[in-house]
């Protein structure tokens, strides 16, 4: 399932719906619901995962829309919206209860890596594009997986990595 | 800086030089490292390498002209960044090569993919190849702190 199809359409964690520019984010009525906005971007999170750090983690997502270009001082472009967006609703689909909280990075070429370090286990998950994710999952017994597929054609693989983590 | 097809692996910069690779900071944020778990230290994150395919080269300054130059590590980082190194040695035995850019500076050089058409998540791991091996120069405040 692309963004595309993601827009104006309900998920089970989040759904993202564009919207009248909205002041910063909204805390709504429960706090299971979380609404942000991003430019004219309305996300709203349901069922947000119980950790204590996922708002946190979207925060610094939405962050990333303030990079422009060359915020590297060596020319890298200002970050995909759309892989932001990729990135939140991604976060919202793998993270488990007890997940700990992931390294968020802007990519050189305008996407987002989200990256995970425990003795158990390392994650590095790079939105390329809001189609496309490239994946490594390596362990300390050396090993190493990697591959590069649709963003949400394989959430239980995801699942399956980020549950090893610990 | 020319083409991708211009670019030369550049032969007679020797293996033994050692190249200064700045860390982008996230402006206004953190810098493009991490606590890395596993490996009890902090590293760069992958995504601070510039590696992925045509047309994109790694902006990296070679030690051994920046100190011919009388200036140091601190003289190279803007703002706050950091600075990691790596050996033109390592580099290489990657499928890497470089090139100098004297325009941006006398010591700047270009690291750049010999292999351009290798797989993505190739890219990707390459990128964090050199984030495991590269070393300190100028080390994030975080661990600093913790010396």
């Amino acid at each position: 399932m692309s963004p595309d199809t993601l827009t104006e359409r309900h998920l089970s964690s989040a759904t993202i719906s564009e919207s009248e520019l909205l002041s910063d984010w909204i805390e709504s009525f429960c706090q299971q619901k979380v609404t942000y906005t991003l430019g004219t971007f309305k996300i709203s999170v349901n069922d947000a995962p119980p950790v204590r750090w996922f708002q946190t983690a979207i925060n610094k997502l939405i962050d990333l829309n303030d990079l422009k270009d060359n915020w590297d001082s060596e020319g890298a472009p200002s970050i995909d919206i759309d892989c932001i967006l990729a990135a939140i609703v991604l976060l919202a689909q793998i993270t488990q209860d007890n997940t700990p909280e992931p390294y968020i990075f802007p990519t050189l070429q305008g996407g987002v890596q989200i990256e995970w370090s425990t003795k158990k286990a390392e994650i590095e998950i790079e939105i390329i594009n809001k189609n496309t994710i490239l994946v490594l999952f390596d362990k300390p017994n050396g090993e190493e997986l990697d591959w590069e597929e649709e963003i949400y054609d394989n959430i239980p693989r995801l699942v399956n990595c980020v549950k090893q983590l610990i | 800086m020319p083409f991708y097809s211009e670019y030369v692996d550049n032969t007679t910069i020797s293996n033994e030089e050692i190249l200064w690779r700045r860390i982008p900071l996230i402006k206004g944020k953190n810098g493009m490292y991490k606590y890395d778990n596993s490996r009890e230290t902090w590293r760069p994150t992958s995504a601070a390498f510039r590696l992925s395919g045509v047309d994109s080269a790694m902006s990296v300054f070679i030690e051994s002209i920046v100190r011919a130059s009388n200036r140091g590590p601190e003289d190279i980082i803007l703002d706050n960044q950091v600075l990691s190194s790596l050996t033109v040695k390592q580099i290489r035995s990657h499928e890497l090569g470089i090139f100098k850019d004297e325009n941006v500076d006398s010591a700047h050089a270009n690291v750049f993919d010999t292999k351009p058409d290798r797989s993505r998540t190739a890219q990707k791991r390459l990128r964090k190849e050199l984030a495991l091996i590269s070393l300190w120069v100028i080390p994030p405040p975080e661990m600093k702190s913790e010396s």
